[in-house]
């Protein structure tokens, strides 16, 4: 049993997985996988309405008692851009909350860390709580911090590589150092990378695709949840340490001599 | 009056955001507006005019990710 709660910006959550709402093939999949996950924090992005098709509303799907709605910035490329997104999904979503992402190089995806701090500091001034998607740089972390986010948001690989932990030792760092929710986002490509992230000691963990492309979408989410919880026990608990020679479990008696 | 919407030519027949938002069937909650890069916020969608050749910018929720 989890004894503390994540509290991030005043608000307490239950679970520690997140999930975004991309490329799953259909809504109806997308929200029973949001059910099975047990999630109380969802990302959605922003789209221009479709003229032709003015009703289409995916937020329907999404919308659910216990569930915080949480508007990314995906698609702006400068914090200028990012700070006209954020007033546009504030006005759209009433509210105030915002995962700030800014990656302009589609090849990689990388986020763009000067930019990334400069609209942290222009959009905490402006009343918004942010959760930024960043390197897994401890320095960058350190200076979003101090910036006023509410979380910082490392990335453990690309978006959508399902790669793992590949800024792992990055990763201890920005734990270890942080007064701020750590939250591993991007690449998590299995429930056993989410396990190994909340074993670390995130304080939790954002998973899209590796979900959505599932071929059964809400049973991965079911796994998920449940690597989350166990990662996250096995931190409270406390792991043993990690030796490098043999240390008996039983007695080494010698009664067979 | 001849206006763009989402970069789509649209024939305007009202005055007010409003009445764009009505003439589009447009949900009136879940979106934002914005008259070039000025955001209107729904308190002032009754009485902000749109003018001929303006550029708007309607948006909504949508899934994932990139756009």
């Amino acid at each position: 049993m989890i004894n503390g709660k994540l509290t991030i910006a005043g608000q307490e959550f239950e679970s520690r997985l997140f999930l975004g709402t991309g490329k799953f093939s259909s809504n109806e999949l997308m929200s029973k996988a949001i059910e099975a996950s047990r999630t109380e924090m969802v990302t959605v992005a922003m789209k221009r309405i479709d003229l032709a098709n003015p009703q289409d509303d995916m937020l329907q799907h999404i919308k659910k008692p216990g569930i915080r709605l949480l508007p990314n910035t995906s698609g702006v490329r400068t914090a200028e851009e990012a700070v006209f997104a954020a007033k546009m999904s504030r006005e759209a979503f009433g509210t105030e909350w915002l995962k700030l992402e800014i990656h302009p190089d589609p090849r990689h995806l990388l986020p763009d860390s000067i930019e990334t701090l400069k609209a942290t500091e222009q959009l905490v001034k402006l009343g918004f709580v942010v959760l930024p998607y960043c390197q897994a740089d401890p320095l960058l972390c350190r200076r979003l911090e101090e910036a006023g986010a509410a979380t910082v948001m490392p990335l453990a690989a690309p978006i959508g590589t399902n790669r793992g932990l590949r800024t792992e030792d990055l990763l201890r760092l920005i734990i270890e150092q942080s007064s701020v929710p750590v939250v591993v986002d991007a690449g998590l490509g299995a429930p056993s990378h989410a396990a190994a992230a909340m074993e670390m000691g995130a304080d939790a963990v954002l998973v899209n695709t590796a979900i959505a492309v599932a071929g059964n979408p809400s049973m991965m989410a079911d796994a998920f949840r449940r690597a989350t919880i166990a990662g996250r026990e096995a931190f409270e608990s406390g792991l043993g340490a990690v030796r490098e020679e043999a240390v008996a479990t039983s007695p080494l008696t010698d009664f067979l001599n | 009056m001849r206006i763009r919407v989402n970069n789509e030519p649209v024939e305007f027949k009202g005055r007010t955001v409003a009445e764009l938002i009505e003439q589009l069937n447009l949900p009136q909650t879940g979106v934002a507006v914005a008259v070039g890069m000025d955001i209107v916020p729904k308190s002032d969608w009754e009485t902000t005019e749109i003018k001929q050749d303006e550029e708007l910018m309607i948006i909504r929720a949508a899934s994932g990710g990139m756009i």
